[in-house]
């Protein structure tokens, strides 16, 4: 079976989401768009501003893991569809790095699908972020 | 017949390296062992290996070539 990509190179840019967006007015048994976006925030640690973030992924088990969460998610809730992309290597603060969109008839399912598929992405796919900080130097992200 | 071992996160900082080609020690136990001894920075380390993609929960014999994993806690998103 053909594994669906998640990763995009670099930043997701917004006007890929606003395409994404376009694409679904055909699809008119829609009610209920829900979408997350994850942000790169400017933290400062031990006085130094972070510029960005590289992600690095084991992207074969990364595709066989959401391709599982995927499942779980639409046995749970009656959503028409979801989608979900991801960043890998550089993505500078300010940009966005995980965009989730689910869409169904009523606004409960897409919204609850949507915050589980988040908190699933984040805690169960091999997926690492480096904090990188103004002078070069850098630490490993953690997931709070 | 060799299997093949991969760093992720933080532990490439340990390791030096992305991957590392060793000959089949026979099973999981011995490739954390042969890991352990080789990297001993990855004593105490937190993380998880997986085989071939699946995540091992108990011990395993390696009997064919196969990928090895080695994963710091995840932190996408």
């Amino acid at each position: 079976m053909q594994l669906k990509n998640i990763f995009v190179e670099g930043a997701i840019a917004p006007s890929f989401i606003a395409d994404s967006i376009t694409k679904h007015a055909t699809k008119t048994n829609i009610g209920a768009h829900n979408i997350f976006l994850g942000q790169v925030r400017a933290d400062s640690i031990n006085n130094k501003q972070v510029i960005g973030i590289e992600y690095t992924s084991n992207q074969p088990m990364a595709l066989e893991c959401m391709q599982a969460i995927r499942e779980q998610i639409f046995e749970k809730y009656n959503l028409t569809c979801m989608h979900v992309y991801h960043s890998l290597g550089k993505v500078a603060v300010g940009e966005l790095c995980l965009f989730v969109f689910t869409s169904s008839k009523h606004r409960a399912t897409a919204i609850n699908a949507c915050t589980e598929c988040v908190e699933k992405i984040k805690a169960e796919l091999p997926i690492w972020g480096k904090e990188i900080f103004e002078d070069a130097s850098y630490q490993w992200k953690e997931n709070k | 017949m060799d299997i093949e071992i991969l760093f992720f996160g933080q532990l490439t900082d340990i390791s030096g390296c992305h991957s590392v080609k060793i000959e089949n020690p026979g099973s999981t136990e011995a490739v954390n062992e042969w890991l352990c001894k080789q990297y001993p920075g990855l004593v105490g380390a937190k993380f998880v290996m997986a085989l071939n993609n699946q995540l091992i929960v108990v011990p395993q014999k390696i009997t064919e070539p196969s990928i090895i994993a080695c994963m710091p806690p995840f932190s996408g998103g």
